[in-house]
């Protein structure tokens, strides 16, 4: 029901032509809303029953039928694309899932972090809080996502807890075909291109693991996707204000999902955020439409702000690192607020001179903050090791990155170029994140042997894990890249 | 070879090469881990070992705890003594199987409170292994684990 209200809303958007896509995407919506109407039953005191969330949803369903007029169903047709290279993709596509599927059903959760985030959903039905007892305080603190999504499957008492997984696993290739189908025109480079994405063995094994990554993952590279279509129109000035409007709503709500899921990607969201902000100042004369500004902050920092302020509830002392996350989030709304409500003008050199004060801020609270076991100099090497080392976890796939020195980068556009440099600002994002954490091991050694004689032992440590909001993301640019066109389509 | 010819292949070849390493490190293990454990409950694959590539590390405590779910009611309180099981008892876990009964873990300080006067809460369990719990356990009719010297009783009001 909910899936179908969700499927409405996508309809009225009217900038997603093709029928899959928008099928896969009210999915991801249809979580999202699941997860918000538990969210505040459990919050209000309420127990999310079976027949409550089936009253809910019913109620959902009839305000989408009334609010939202039918979808015209109008479907784009790719012209000159019989190429038996689509079967040949759905096929790989499909086995793989129908394994994801089989493997999720067949194990059960047995995974360490998984096993709480069964405990919290139990929790969430049985106890109606989100502060359990019997929660370890780390993990209490963690976003509600996916144990929301347990407590809705216990609820109906259903034992297939990891559905959630291969489900992600599949839409996340199928909008990614969708939108690099949209860039590309072309069905060939779409088929290629989502089929290494697919065959990424990191990406099917998290489509059985019932962890937080491939979600975040799911969430953050489809709303970078949707992003770069919006950032996109607006260089290219070929944008109505309707689908800047549809581009950053449908953007910040998944990237705010993905803080959802995983609080650290606010931090993440940095790079988004800071990017729209550059190409806002960059093309002034074009973007007087702060309506679209107001949707992506509103969007983006909705779902983690009501986590936060839940967070300020609990009777217990909040993490440190919670505390940073939070306190990013309301430097977010005082930027939000500034730029759409007091007219904030920011000018490319304003841009310029806030990025070098962010990096400035963040190495003199990295040094400020290093009294813990490890030095700092130590913790930067360490990460600066495995932000360009956990690569190896995802095989050939970051082979993709040799086409990089083929292109003359000179010549690019530019909403390529801000797309490369999204790439690079999140790699460097990753290095400041895992710089300021407490590495697992103390000595860069370990790391070394960790990754290369016991890689078992790294292979699943929360760095790697993170990568996989970067590789989606990273294998469109490649797919954008004009050397890589040429060298697929005859042109 | 012509630009066409190499970046097509490159990208072909990269799939191939995933799909191999897919196949060997992923597929085929579980796929054989599948087939030998057909028909298996879901609680005895929670005490198996588990796939290659995610081992189950508490293969130990699950068989512990799915034991202690078979003989306690879901309204009960058990105990548990925290240490020396000859394995590293995982807590996530006993919780996870045991919820939703209260599960207190000897060592913790709520626990101690509650262990000091056991008696007076209804339905309530004791483990006990060579490290703890035996003297609650007095008295009392004893049923034991499979782990080595371990038990459990109801402690009667």
């Amino acid at each position: 029901m909910v899936w179908f209200a969700a499927y409405r809303w996508v309809g009225i958007l009217k900038i997603i032509p093709l029928k899959w896509e928008r099928l896969a995407l009210a999915f991801l919506f249809a979580l999202a809303v699941k997860s918000v109407i538990l969210f505040f039953l459990v919050r209000l005191g309420v127990q999310p029953t079976a027949s409550i969330q089936l009253g809910l949803s019913t109620l959902v369903l009839g305000l989408a039928l009334f609010f939202f007029p039918k979808p015209s169903g109008e479907e784009v047709i790719i012209p000159d694309q019989k190429t038996g290279l689509a079967w040949v993709t759905w096929f790989v596509v499909g086995v793989l899932f129908v394994f994801s599927i089989i493997n999720a059903w067949f194990f059960p959760i047995t995974e360490s972090d998984a096993v709480w985030y069964h405990i919290r959903g139990m929790s969430f039905l049985h106890e109606v809080r989100f502060d359990s007892d019997w929660v370890v305080p780390q993990l209490k603190q963690y976003p509600p996502f996916i144990p929301l999504l347990f407590a809705y499957l216990i609820a109906f008492d259903a034992g297939f807890l990891k559905i959630f997984f291969p489900l992600m696993y599949l839409f996340l290739n199928i909008i990614f075909y969708s939108r690099v189908l949209s860039l590309a025109g072309n069905k060939k480079m779409a088929c290629l291109f989502t089929m290494v994405l697919a065959t990424t063995p990191y990406f099917w094994w998290h489509g059985a693991l019932p962890f937080l990554d491939l979600t975040t993952a799911v969430f953050y590279s489809i709303g970078t996707l949707y992003w770069y279509f919006w950032v996109k129109n607006k260089v290219e000035g070929a944008i109505e204000k309707s689908e800047e409007n549809s581009y950053a709503a449908i953007s910040g709500v998944l990237l705010g999902l993905a803080a959802w899921t995983r609080i650290e990607f606010l931090l993440y969201d940095l790079v988004p955020v800071f990017l729209t902000l550059y190409v806002f100042s960059r093309y002034p004369e074009k973007n007087e439409n702060f309506k679209s500004l107001k949707l992506f902050f509103s969007c983006l920092l909705l779902l983690p702000s009501l986590w936060f302020l839940t967070l300020l509830t609990f009777d217990m002392t909040l993490w440190s690192q919670m505390k940073m996350v939070g306190g990013v989030c309301v430097f977010l709304w005082i930027l939000a607020l500034s730029l759409t409500l007091a007219k904030w003008k920011v000018s490319e050199s304003d841009i310029k001179r806030a990025f070098i004060l962010a990096v400035t801020g963040y190495i003199l609270v990295l040094f400020l903050s290093g009294a813990g076991p490890v030095p700092v100099w130590k913790k930067f090497t360490i990460s600066f090791y495995r932000t360009f080392v956990v690569h190896i976890f995802y095989l050939s796939t970051a082979f993709l990155g040799i086409f990089v020195f083929f292109e003359k980068l000179k010549s690019l556009s530019e909403q390529k170029k801000i797309l490369g440099c999204f790439l690079i600002l999140f790699l460097c994002t990753h290095l400041a994140i895992f710089s300021y954490a407490t590495p697992k091991w103390p000595t860069f050694s370990e790391f070394v042997y960790a990754t290369f004689i016991q890689p078992g032992n790294s292979v699943n440590l929360s760095d790697t894990r993170g990568m996989m909001s970067f590789y989606p993301i990273f294998i469109f640019f490649i797919s954008s890249l004009p050397f890589v066109r040429r060298g697929i389509i005859n042109e | 070879m012509n630009n066409r010819k190499w970046v097509e292949n490159t990208i072909l070849g990269i799939i191939v090469l995933n799909m191999i390493v897919m196949a060997f490190v992923f597929l085929i293990p579980r796929i054989q881990f599948i087939a030998n454990h057909w028909g298996w409950e879901s609680e005895a694959i929670m005490e198996s070992s588990g796939a290659m590539d995610t081992p189950n590390q508490y293969s130990e405590t699950y068989k512990v705890a799915n034991q202690v779910r078979k003989i306690v009611t879901k309204d009960s309180t058990v105990f548990m003594p925290a240490d020396k099981w000859g394995f590293e008892l995982n807590r996530s876990v006993v919780i996870q199987r045991l919820y939703p009964r209260k599960v207190y873990f000897a060592g913790d300080s709520e626990a101690e409170k509650i262990f000091s006067d056991v008696s007076k809460i209804s339905n309530s369990y004791v483990v006990f292994n060579e490290n703890g719990g035996h003297g609650l356990c007095f008295k009392q009719s004893v049923k034991y684990l499979e782990a080595e010297r371990t038990g459990i009783c109801q402690i009667e009001k």
